[in-house]
């Protein structure tokens, strides 16, 4: 079930100018965010999830950083946007929350101040209505005593009260879409249920879509409702979350979800491993990119990329034996 | 991991009792004004060959334990007896010799390997402090080990940043086997791995210690990875162990409060299949203050009157499970 998308990405490329060459973090991504849905962009380290999320938002440097591809935003593209029109559509269309809040907000300025600044640059009210609705926000946001709290600075709140203040600061403009990058990976488990519970909640309430990028499936199968598999700045599988969890269709996710120690493994059996590590950026393997760590690998794989090909009504995946595991399963199952 | 139990002789390899370690707060004029109860009243034993999970969350005193049972930090109170003798009791000739058979294993393995140094002298290091061998053997000891550890003879000549996250933690692991120890105190040892690195790394230990007869104190707060790899699991809350037991006991029925609202907040990859999480309120007191009574109850959804005024004292209520809470 797709709701009508609020973002669509397609097709896009992202290159740094580093001082080894160009490199390629973000290649060819293409999806779209339903209306108050939560999708979930799953990968390793240097996979490109990140570096995707910053390209919408077109945070990296431009000197630096050439963008190709489309994405659409409310009948715009925000990749040929002119720079000052993006100020707009930032935090306050579409926001962003980051893995370690303590680095994502300003120590010499009080919570309050902070949040108030949001909306003090998005919209046209005074600053006793800003304080108001980020009263309002920090209720909303489960911070206990908020009107304490205001009043604080970033080092005087633990882990967790600075991730929701970052949520309070990403729905202080009523943003359509929020893309949370890892916002639970710093936190501790107890209190990472607490902001899981918290954005499911605001994301039924407020209907807002969301795009939650993080290595954890174990999040990703309890808060996402589709989910996007990313591998070497590809898109390698996309799936609503039932499928992906039943019937992982591309090498790299099956890999994935076996090597994790689940809950219920057999702890006298070694874990799955998957061979190998994953390349450098500077030394993209020919062909699909998985092919030196993957079992199902032969010629073919080493020297055609696949496409992202449709199976099935609700997955996509980028393998060109998708067809033969999908009929025979896991080969080493 | 599963060694037989005729490998093992009953006295177990190390044990803890009554471990504190307070770090002192200083105020203006060199006094201490407050303490920092990291550890408080902890014991536990290892077995040998033996996983030993210590599970918590970040200020829970776990990494503060494995460090202060090798006194890299000083004890505040307590014993420590590895091999019947009280580590906190040794002389510096006896600790350097302690030190051969007990090893460690960080977590980031970025920062705990020299940059300037080349893998081959890191690795010789631990030899050349304790004496053993001749350069050549020295030499073929390093080569014998990165082998086992799954590099390769060339890396010898490497330095540490032509390697990647996984390789590094594994010239870690090789270091601490360098000089033979029995006992290795793992802190974290793949949290800043990968994914798909970190079976790799959890599938090596546990080869190295059937190997070598290994016995490790596994430090993490990664719930289901502590659960793969431990024969038995204590949790941590604020320096106190509230519960310790074996690992299938553990999980079968976990009796403490917050061991039951700790394993309920792992996410488990089954869509739909949600058991009901039980969302703990609030957030873990500052070590500075621990609450009185039992340091869990500001969070406890049991708490009863008289958890704000007795501190529990630890009971088993089966074979080889403690609970320190006031309902058992």
């Amino acid at each position: 079930m797709q709701a009508k998308p609020v973002l669509e990405v397609k097709n896009l490329r992202t290159s740094f100018r580093t001082e080894r060459g160009k490199v390629t973090a973000v290649d060819g991504v293409s999806f779209s965010l339903g209306k108050g849905e939560v999708l979930g962009v799953v990968g390793e380290s240097g996979c490109g999830k990140s570096a995707t999320a910053q390209s919408i938002l077109r945070l990296f440097d431009e000197t630096y950083t050439t963008h190709e591809g489309e994405v659409w935003f409310e009948g715009q593209d925000l990749l040929s946007l002119p720079a000052a029109a993006m100020h707009s559509v930032r935090g306050n269309h579409i926001s962003m929350i980051f893995q370690d809040p303590l680095s994502s907000l300003n120590p010499v300025y009080t919570i309050g101040n902070q949040i108030a600044e949001a909306i003090l640059i998005h919209k046209n009210v005074s600053r006793r209505e800003a304080n108001a609705r980020v009263l309002e926000l920090l209720k909303l946001t489960g911070i206990p005593a908020p009107e304490k709290r205001m009043g604080e600075y970033p080092h005087e709140l633990s882990g967790g009260m600075r991730q929701r203040v970052m949520i309070a600061m990403a729905l202080a403009c009523e943003s359509k879409v929020l893309i949370a990058d890892e916002p639970t990976t710093a936190l501790d488990v107890t209190i990472q249920a607490q902001i899981m519970a918290l954005m499911e909640d605001l994301n039924e309430k407020l209907d807002m879509g969301i795009i939650l990028i993080t290595h954890d499936l174990g999040v990703v199968a309890e808060v996402c409702s589709r989910v996007v598999v990313m591998y070497l700045g590809q898109v390698v599988e996309e799936a609503d979350v039932v499928s992906l969890f039943a019937r992982p269709l591309h090498p790299y996710t099956q890999g994935l979800m076996k090597s994790i120690a689940q809950m219920d493994c057999d702890r006298s059996q070694p874990l799955h491993v998957i061979e190998g590590t994953v390349p450098s950026l500077h030394s993209v393997p020919a062909g699909c990119r998985f092919a030196p760590r993957c079992p199902f690998a032969d010629d073919l794989c080493r020297t055609r990329m696949p496409e992202l090909e449709q199976h099935g009504d609700s997955q996509k995946v980028r393998c060109w034996h998708a067809e033969t595991i999908l009929r025979e399963g896991n080969a080493d199952a | 991991m599963q060694m037989p139990d005729t490998t093992r002789e009953d006295r177990p390899l190390l044990d803890v009792k009554g471990l504190k370690k307070f770090f002192p707060v200083r105020g203006a004029l060199g006094t201490t004004v407050q303490e920092v109860k990291a550890v408080n009243d902890v014991s536990f034993t290892l077995r040998r060959g033996e996983t030993f999970g210590m599970v918590g969350e970040s200020g829970c005193g776990k990494s503060t334990l494995g460090r202060t049972i090798l006194r890299l930090t000083e004890p505040t109170e307590g014993e420590a007896r590895y091999e019947g003798q009280d580590v906190f009791e040794m002389d510096e000739a006896q600790l350097k010799r302690m030190r051969q058979d007990m090893q460690m294993v960080f977590q980031d393995p970025f920062s705990s390997l020299n940059p300037r140094k080349r893998i081959g002298a890191i690795l010789e290091e631990p030899l050349v402090i304790h004496g053993i061998g001749t350069p050549a053997e020295r030499t073929s000891k390093v080569l014998d080990i990165l082998t086992r550890v799954g590099l390769q003879a060339e890396h010898y000549y490497r330095f540490p940043h032509e390697f990647s996250g996984g390789q590094r933690q594994r010239i870690g692991i090789a270091r601490a086997l360098m000089v033979n120890p029995k006992l290795i105190v793992c802190d974290e040892p793949v949290s800043a791995l990968d994914v798909s690195i970190q079976s790799q790394i959890i599938n090596l230990l546990k080869q190295l210690q059937a190997e070598f007869g290994l016995t490790y104190l596994f430090i993490a707060h990664d719930i289901s990875i502590v659960r793969y790899i431990s024969d038995r699991i204590g949790v941590m809350y604020l320096g106190r162990m509230v519960e310790q037991a074996e690992t299938d006991a553990m999980f079968a029925a976990p009796k403490h409060p917050y061991t039951q609202a700790l394993l309920s907040s792992v996410p488990i990859t089954q869509p739909g299949a949600r058991k009901e999480r039980i969302v703990l309120k609030g957030e873990i007191p500052s070590p500075l203050d621990p609450p009185a009574g039992c340091v869990f109850h500001t969070r406890c959804p049991m708490a009863t009157d008289v958890c704000k005024q007795k501190t529990p004292q630890s009971k088993e209520v089966a074979a080889g499970h403690h609970v320190a809470c006031h309902l058992y």
